[in-house]
């Protein structure tokens, strides 16, 4: 592709090039539209070109699994506290006797929402999360209610990190986290991919001076 | 390796000791002071107080003749530590900035306090505390690689802006008094401050009988106002005229004899009646520029400057704000600007306004927001709630809505060679300038509202954007717009590889 030598105030969208896989503006924000059709996640170890091909990936479905699996580790102990304290005010005595029946209806809407939490919250959670790749740049999209699209060109990817916590073990999962130089986006985290897609792409990302220019060339690495 | 970008190892100033020692008896103040007042008649604090300073003494000194700063193969290597050694080594080319900070007792002494700031950390990379003025400039002129300032001598003092001292490639510029005066004035401060007066008023009782029925029943009623209630009108003001004058004084000290001087490659900016602090800043690393003006201002045909570095993100008080230059006629402001990056031209810039859609959504806003207003008068329909419904619900509707207008009227975009820029303020008017390259990351983010009107918030992060208002952040912008500007700058970013001013070429 041409590289454009300058831009001026009034761009127009022909002008704009596009980078591989980017189709069109629309649809690069797919991430913001989870009925649109994405790949499938890897299934085997994956190798740098097959992921830095700039389409929007979906994290493994069994993300949903490790994280209903953490949702109730935090929930379940809090709704049972909870329930002891509600049921101990109902039938303990210490609350007059026309008042006696508030805290169960109290209880119940506690209770459907950690239910919701803990069964429902995760599927909704990782139909909303996506991660694309390409040679320059990594975009990541989150967000249930705020949906929102972070874009990181490898350029200004500081150093990066790959963190495992218990149940990502059991699971093969693991949380990539990209630092930049930036100031709000200065950790970008990505929660839920194949471990090893977290590592191939954090060594991807890291060895950045070999790869980022367009005319890229083995000769200029020392 | 370059032997004039050498400094042989150093220590610091031996007046170190004491200021260590002053900033430790600073933090046992309050509890000997405590002390003093339990114990009333023995001497017994002043013994405590001793015993914890000896070993105190004992630290400093030790810590003083173990603290060393060398400058070698282009490195700043400070040695320290007592029990853990510690040799920190900076590379010179990565440091954003080298701020010093004199007081009364520094500039009696002629020392300074000298802090060397990188990018990406919040606390100095390296605080020398404190360094005789000349190893300063030496370590400032040796970091920077510049030529010293010319003698302040050479400047007069009364002459008022003249051009030629805002361009070229240095220059050296006292800010006069008068013009300090314009920033003490801002007169939403001042309404501030009037708030909080009328607040504090209220809390000492001062409008016992002045409250807004008090006012309207005695209006009604025809009788003259309250003797007390014109007192507590008068107290009031007198308040707010108190606050208002003192950070008018506030702003005197703090920005005393502001003087910007360029030397090549970097900006200094000295300030401070009292403590005299100053901020040397490469140009190169400039991430963000804001040209602000308040009404005052504005009505003066004057601006205010300010830059974001990198790095000295503390919550230190002057740290967080850098004035390239408080108060500036505007006939100057192009060729500041000029100075900062050659290729800034406003005139040219092609503003792009957000769409009419935007503007209604603005609007609806204003509106729910008005409604708010008229649920507390509902309550008290039987007095006076019924007279504020009628006159008072339409003004406040009408005044929220030509906010909202002129709001959205006065946001508005570019995308230039120089940068991405982004203009605000109905009152206080601003732009602010992402320079070209300094992007770190953009996120596009969309609200449920947003959804449904199809906008999205559009956010540059660079490593010097920090509050609300002093980065690129704009809402309300259309959602496939936003995408292709964010697909524009990421691929200039990356085809022309540019710079983002955290290491000097």
């Amino acid at each position: 592709m041409e590289p454009k030598s300058e831009i001026d105030g009034n761009w127009s969208s022909e002008e704009t090039d596009r980078l591989p896989g980017d189709g069109s503006g629309a649809s690069d924000l797919t991430a913001l539209e989870p009925d649109d059709p994405v790949l499938p996640p890897s299934s085997q170890v994956p190798s740098v070109e097959e992921l830095a091909d700039g389409v929007l990936r979906k994290l493994p479905d069994r993300l949903v699994q490790a994280n209903r699996l953490a949702s109730i580790a935090t929930s379940l102990p809090i709704g049972l506290a909870l329930s002891a304290v509600a049921l101990g005010l109902a039938f303990g005595g210490p609350l007059d006797a026309g008042i006696w029946w508030i805290p169960l209806p109290v209880l119940t809407v506690i209770w459907i929402f950690l239910l919701f939490r803990m069964i429902r919250w995760p599927a909704i959670h990782h139909r909303h999360l996506s991660w694309s790749l390409t040679p320059l740049r990594i975009e990541i999209g989150t967000g249930v209610i705020w949906q929102g699209v972070t874009s990181v060109p490898r350029s200004r990817v500081q150093h990066t990190d790959v963190a495992q916590g218990p149940i990502q073990r059991r699971f093969g999962l693991a949380t990539l986290t990209i630092h930049t130089a930036g100031s709000d986006a200065a950790q970008v985290h990505l929660n839920g991919l194949e471990y090893e897609d977290a590592l191939v792409i954090r060594d991807y990302l890291i060895l950045r001076e070999n790869n980022l220019k367009p005319t890229a060339n083995v000769d200029d690495v020392d | 390796m370059s032997t004039d970008r050498d400094l042989e190892e150093r220590r610091l100033h031996p007046s170190s000791l004491g200021f260590s020692l002053l900033k430790h008896l600073r933090q046992f103040l309050a509890p000997i002071a405590i002390m003093f007042f339990v114990s009333k008649e023995s001497d017994s604090w002043q013994i405590y107080g001793t015993v914890l300073l000896i070993p105190l003494m004992v630290y400093e000194a030790w810590r003083y003749f173990n603290l060393r700063y060398l400058i070698a193969d282009g490195e700043l290597i400070v040695r320290e530590g007592v029990i853990f050694k510690n040799v920190r080594h900076v590379p010179l080319e990565r440091i954003q900035s080298i701020d010093s900070t004199q007081n009364f007792l520094h500039r009696l002494l002629n020392v300074a306090d000298v802090r060397v700031e990188t990018a990406g950390n919040t606390e100095p990379e390296a605080e020398l505390r404190v360094l005789s003025i000349a190893a300063r400039d030496q370590l400032r002129g040796i970091v920077f690689s510049a030529n010293e300032a010319p003698s302040p001598e050479a400047v007069n003092k009364e002459a008022i802006h003249p051009a030629t001292q805002l361009s070229g490639p240095t220059f050296d510029f006292h800010l006069p008094a008068p013009e300090l005066a314009l920033l003490g004035l801002n007169p939403l401060k001042g309404l501030a401050i009037l708030g909080v007066g009328l607040g504090l008023a209220g809390q000492l009782g001062l409008l016992e009988n002045a409250s807004i029925g008090g006012f309207f029943k005695t209006l009604l009623s025809g009788a003259s106002l309250a003797s007390n209630f014109a007192m507590g009108v008068a107290v009031v003001f007198a308040v707010g005229l108190a606050i208002l004058l003192l950070s008018m004084a506030a702003t005197f000290v703090g920005l005393h004899d502001f003087t910007l001087t360029r030397t090549g490659a970097e900006f200094r900016v000295q300030c401070g009646l009292f403590t005299r602090r100053t901020t040397t800043v490469p140009i190169g690393r400039v991430q963000y520029v804001i040209v602000r003006a308040n009404p005052i201002l504005r009505a003066l045909n004057r601006s205010s400057i300010q830059i974001e570095t990198a790095g000295g993100k503390s919550e230190d008080k002057g740290h967080t704000q850098r004035w390239l230059m408080p108060v500036v006629r505007n006939e100057f402001v192009p060729s500041l600007l000029h100075a900062i990056d050659p290729a800034i031209d406003l005139e040219c810039v092609d503003w792009q306004a957000l769409t009419p859609r935007a503007g209604r959504r603005r609007l609806f806003r204003a509106l729910r927001f008005s409604l708010v207003f008229a649920i507390p008068p509902l309550f008290f329909l039987e007095s006076w709630g019924a007279l504020v419904l009628a006159l008072g619900q339409p003004v406040v509707t009408g005044l929220l809505l030509a906010l909202a207008h002129k709001t959205h009227l006065a946001i508005g975009w570019a995308s230039s060679p120089f940068g991405t820029l982004m203009r605000t303020g109905v009152f206080t008017k601003s732009i602010g300038i992402a320079l070209a390259g300094r992007v770190q990351a953009i996120t596009v983010q969309s609200s449920p509202f947003d959804r449904r009107y199809g906008h999205a918030t559009f956010r540059i992060d660079t490593a010097g954007a920090g509050r609300e208002g002093n980065k690129v952040s704009i809402e309300f912008m259309s959602r496939d717009v936003a995408v292709r500007l964010r697909d524009q700058l990421l691929w200039d970013l990356e085809h022309k590889r540019q710079d983002d001013g955290l290491v000097r070429a």
